[in-house]
């Protein structure tokens, strides 16, 4: 095996699933849960199904494709679309199907193993108190103690389907829901997710329910898809140091990452060479093999609880420090580390740019080299705290690299009407779903050691030495009441100066609210059809 | 220059009172390790004395005063980079000895015997070398862990403690709640080097009647630290060296730490701790600050993740860190331990039973090692920096980072102008060759930690 096989090994197109590379990346999307009641006749289901799941190969000529027309007419296409299929197993899922699990089962992830409702107040830091909606006891799917085929149990299968167009979104559920019948499939979850401009405002494209844009910073992924020597999955930016100590980019500006970080049996990441990588020191067995973990949460989003924090809190901050130009906009772009736009603050710390926002080629060049202080970008931004970019962080940069995940998450509900309260209450928010080669210590590492942490990964200068903050967004704090906290941190006349931002005294502390999910397993094209035969 | 004063004890712990002999002591100790490291980055590195960044912390510059909390996860990295996770667990809370390759990868130190070669010493030390060592104590009964100690304290604090017998032997005797025999705790006749051959070295390591960092009590009991890169004076000398800034040979500035850590070798590139301190440090360094560590210097304990423990059954325990994490010493407003019990009170029952801390689960799995619970906490020191400092001409690189042959991902520093080995992924890995990296490291080490020798020899 040369260097090169290691560096950039030749992806096996045709046997990963194709939203774990390069992502479905459609308007909509629907997750679909199965209990296995008849064992064998969901074996059976399971040599069916695997015709019919879009891979690697297919969605990323379709992709080019797409992107072609895109650029050529300077607008969505409207004359091809496709809907795409994907599977995922849970781990009692492969406990009904899988006769000799044992084979496996000291290669599987521990927290795959334990699942996310058992992790979820354990790991992630989510709600333990059986009055919230976010204690996984009361989760709307995968919910704790729950059997699968409980309504609000987790599924022994998830089908992730998405397509460019609504109609035949709908048509391939109904197809799917006829052959699950058929093999005795209990369906008892379909959720369906929407890119926000599905409800009539087309400035919502690509934005959470918060208003922001999402889904700007991913991983780039070196390896080729074909034996070709250049024929890379991730075009490269041209222009870039030669620095081996700084990563390698894509043309968008994104880290390029070894795949094994994401899929099971590829060369690894090196720890501390960012433009290197090794040959993973697990060997796994076959079927697992071009598969990777899948988190699914259900995130629910109380916008107008967010929009009463943010009310508050500038007022406090207009009287209370000497940022008495703060509006809500530079607030809540404070706590994202982005305008609303996906400018970064980092390279926009004034104003929103929308063109730097748009622009995919530059709205992820930066990192925090030159803001230690987090005058810029304060240190608790959720973007800050989830991906520390270039700051040391245990032992290095090189670490940085290994903790990303791919993000394939859509919104769900929705949107609110600001003028009608009562809206607010309808359940909306992100149906996040993130894929890497191992939970727990990708996603769950984040959540936990990032997300949830207080002085972690990066503490600022600041007057008093304090702490980085909780992430506002998307941070859990079961430790601390549920309390969340950050210092602004300032200038006045040269001096350094800090506000506190505090979460306490609300009526509602957490506008993000996980309300269901679960951990799963994403086997390759092969290992699907080999489910069938065990 | 805007304030003169004198260090304090680390987290201002009041062992003996301001003005004593050994308060005395300690101000000299930190004085000479402040000025020794200086002095260094003048005649090591070749800065000019109005080009240094790093500052004795006695001696503030005039400008704005910040302060930067740098923390770090307490489980030895080097043996997470070297074994699978469960294994790395239990090594962790293995003992290593002196003069033979410990788990990480290093032989420390020597063989070591008594006048004549009669008795061989087996000196031991915890493997555990992010500035985080703990004893662990388990139930006699069932053989679970009941007991685990937490401590961050340098053994330079200890062995100016040892000038007061009295004084040290109540320390010990309260920690280790034992009648303890002082001779237990200095050395009863010199200590000699063996070398390769098995022959004696002349000249004593250890003198009678020098305190013994490696006595049984702190061994068992876990003290103070006993790893040897874990001192305070590795501390101040990593601060000291990541404060000066590099450039590499494209004249670019370094700012990535474990790029850092390979150019200057103030530390081990395989640990969590090293890396991020130097890091942040040069960060400050080159931001066009003064940097230091901030009064009191130690290495501290920030919190324990409680969250991550379970009961048996995997319900949550309410105020964990209230009942079951008892600080032993540290400053009186809890923001810098040094020293910490984790136990499940007495009385506290699982189906009728003592619980045990070994009947809990930590991330959903069995709690069998401490080395799980280090993995929880976290670990921090304060840096000082000051608005206004010098600029400083970067300087090249001495050192640079080969990968291990038989670990890809851990690094090895070696000399700038040396060339790494060659590694084949497929062909097994010379032992000859690691051995040899091993030596430069051990080399490294020793430059690296010459402030610390004073009571080595």
């Amino acid at each position: 095996m040369s260097n090169r096989d290691i560096i950039e090994p030749v992806l096996e197109v045709h046997e990963i699933q194709g939203n774990i590379i390069p992502g479905f990346n459609k308007d909509h999307l629907v997750l679909i849960g199965y209990t296995v009641t008849n064992i064998s006749k969901a074996k059976q289901w399971f040599d069916f199904i695997s015709k019919h799941i879009s891979t690697l190969y297919e969605v990323y000529n379709f992709n080019n494709v797409f992107k072609s027309i895109k650029n050529r007419k300077r607008g969505e296409p409207d004359e091809i679309s496709s809907t795409w299929t994907n599977l995922a197993i849970s781990y009692n899922g492969m406990r009904k199907l899988i006769d000799n699990l044992q084979e496996i089962d000291n290669f599987l992830d521990n927290s795959f193993k334990k699942g996310l409702s058992f992790m979820s107040s354990i790991s992630l830091g989510d709600p333990n108190d059986l009055t919230s909606p976010g204690d996984s006891r009361n989760w709307v799917i995968g919910a704790k103690n729950k059997r699968s085929d409980h309504p609000n149990g987790l599924p022994d299968i998830l089908l992730i389907v998405a397509s460019d167009q609504v109609e035949l979104l709908d048509k391939k559920v109904e197809f799917l829901k006829e052959k699950a019948e058929e093999y005795e499939l209990i369906n008892h979850y379909l959720e369906y997710g929407h890119d926000l401009s599905f409800y009539g405002d087309e400035s919502r494209r690509g934005t959470e329910h918060f208003g922001f844009k999402d889904g700007i910073s991913q991983p780039g992924i070196r390896g080729r898809v074909s034996a070709d020597f250049n024929k890379f999955l991730t075009d490269r930016k041209k222009d870039q140091q030669s620095n081996p100590n700084i990563p390698e980019l894509s043309n968008k500006g994104r880290p390029l990452i070894a795949p094994g970080e994401f899929i099971l049996g590829y060369p690894i990441q090196n720890e501390n060479h960012p433009r290197d990588a090794e040959l993973s020191r697990i060997i796994y067995p076959k079927f697992l093999l071009n598969g990777s973990y899948v988190v699914y949460r259900r995130l629910n989003q109380d916008v107008m609880a967010f929009e009463r924090f943010i009310k508050r809190e500038v007022e406090k901050i207009i009287l209370n420090s000497n940022l008495i130009n703060m509006t809500e906009e530079k607030f809540k772009a404070f706590l994202v580390g982005r305008w609303k736009s996906g400018a970064p603050l980092s390279l926009s710390p004034e104003q929103d740019n929308p063109d730097l926002g748009s622009n995919q080629f530059e709205n992820n060049l930066f990192d925090y080299d030159d803001d230690p202080r987090g005058l810029k970008t304060p240190a608790f931004s959720h973007i800050r705290k989830i991906n520390p970019r270039n700051l040391s962080e245990q032992g290095g940069s090189g670490l940085v690299l290994k903790k990303m995940i791919l993000r394939r998450g859509i919104p769900f509900g929705d949107l609110v009407d600001p003028l009608n309260a009562s809206s607010n209450s309808k359940p909306r928010g992100l149906l996040f779903l993130s894929y890497q080669a191992s939970i727990s210590d990708k996603f769950e590492f984040i959540i936990r050691e990032w997300a949830n942490s207080k002085n972690r990964p990066h503490n600022p200068l600041s007057p008093n030495g304090n702490d980085s903050g909780n992430d506002f967004i998307i941070g859990q704090n079961v430790s601390n009441n549920r309390i969340r906290s950050g210092y602004i941190q300032y200038l006045t006349n040269g001096r350094s100066k800090e506000h506190e931002i505090k979460t306490q005294g609300l009526d509602i502390l957490d506008w993000v609210t996980p309300t269901g999910g679960g951990y799963f397993f994403c086997p390759s094209i092969s290992s699907i059809k080999l489910i069938s035969t065990l | 220059m805007s304030q003169v004063r004198e260090f304090n004890p680390p987290a201002n712990i009041k062992d003996f009172p301001i003005g004593s002999d050994l308060y005395k002591e300690w101000n000299s100790y930190l004085t000479d390790s402040f000025s020794e490291n200086i002095a260094s980055l003048i005649t090591d590195i070749g800065l000019q004395g109005h080009e240094i960044t790093f500052f004795d912390p006695r001696f503030i510059p005039n400008g704005d005063h910040l302060t930067q909390s740098v923390p770090w996860n307490g489980f030895p990295k080097a043996l997470a980079l070297r074994h699978n996770k469960p294994e790395a667990y239990r090594l962790s809370d293995k003992l290593a000895t002196f003069g033979f390759k410990d788990d990480l990868g290093s032989t420390r130190g020597a063989k070591y015997s008594d006048m004549e070669g009669r008795n061989p010493l087996l000196w031991n030390y915890r493997q555990q070398d992010e500035y985080l060592e703990w004893a662990i104590f388990k139930d006699e009964v069932t053989g679970k862990i009941k007991e685990i100690i937490f401590t961050c304290e340098g053994p330079e604090y200890w062995e100016i403690l040892s000038k007061d017998p009295q004084l040290l032997l109540r320390l010990y005797e309260k920690y280790t709640n034992n009648s303890i025999d002082q001779n237990d705790l200095y050395l009863e006749h010199n200590v000699y080097e063996v070398d390769e051959n098995g022959n004696i070295v002349p000249d004593p390591v250890y003198k009678k009647g020098d305190y013994n960092r490696y006595n049984k009590w702190n061994m068992k009991y876990a003290i103070h630290l006993s790893h040897p890169s874990n001192t305070l004076g590795a501390e101040i000398n990593l601060a000291a060296f990541s404060s000066v800034i590099r450039k590499n040979k494209d004249d670019i500035i370094i700012t990535d730490a474990s790029s850092l850590i390979c150019c200057s070798a103030f530390g081990s590139p395989n640990r969590f701790s090293d890396p991020t301190i130097g890091g942040n440090v040069n960060s400050v360094s080159r931001n066009g600050n003064w940097v230091t560590l901030k009064d009191p210097v130690g290495l501290y304990i920030a919190e324990i993740d409680s969250s991550r423990f379970t009961k048996p059954d995997g319900s949550i325990i309410s105020d964990f860190t209230e009942r079951y994490w008892n600080v032993l010493r540290g400053s009186e407003d809890g923001s810098m331990i040094l020293r910490v019990s984790l136990n499940v009170p007495e009385g506290e029952t699982h189906n009728g039973e003592q619980l045990l801390l070994g009947d809990l689960l930590v991330n959903g799995q069995p709690l069998n090692y401490g080395g799980q619970v280090a993995e929880t906490i976290t670990m921090k020191l304060f840096a000082l920096a000051v608005t206004g400092g010098p600029s400083s001409t970067p300087k090249y690189c001495q050192q640079k980072c080969c990968k291990d042959l038989e670990y890809p991902n851990l690094d090895n520093i070696v000399d700038i102008k040396k060339a790494c080995p060659i590694i084949n992924p497929i062909q097994s890995t010379s032992n000859t060759q690691l051995e040899f990296n091993m030596d430069i490291i051990e080399t490294s080490f020793k430059t690296r930690s010459k402030i610390d020798s004073r009571f080595n020899k």
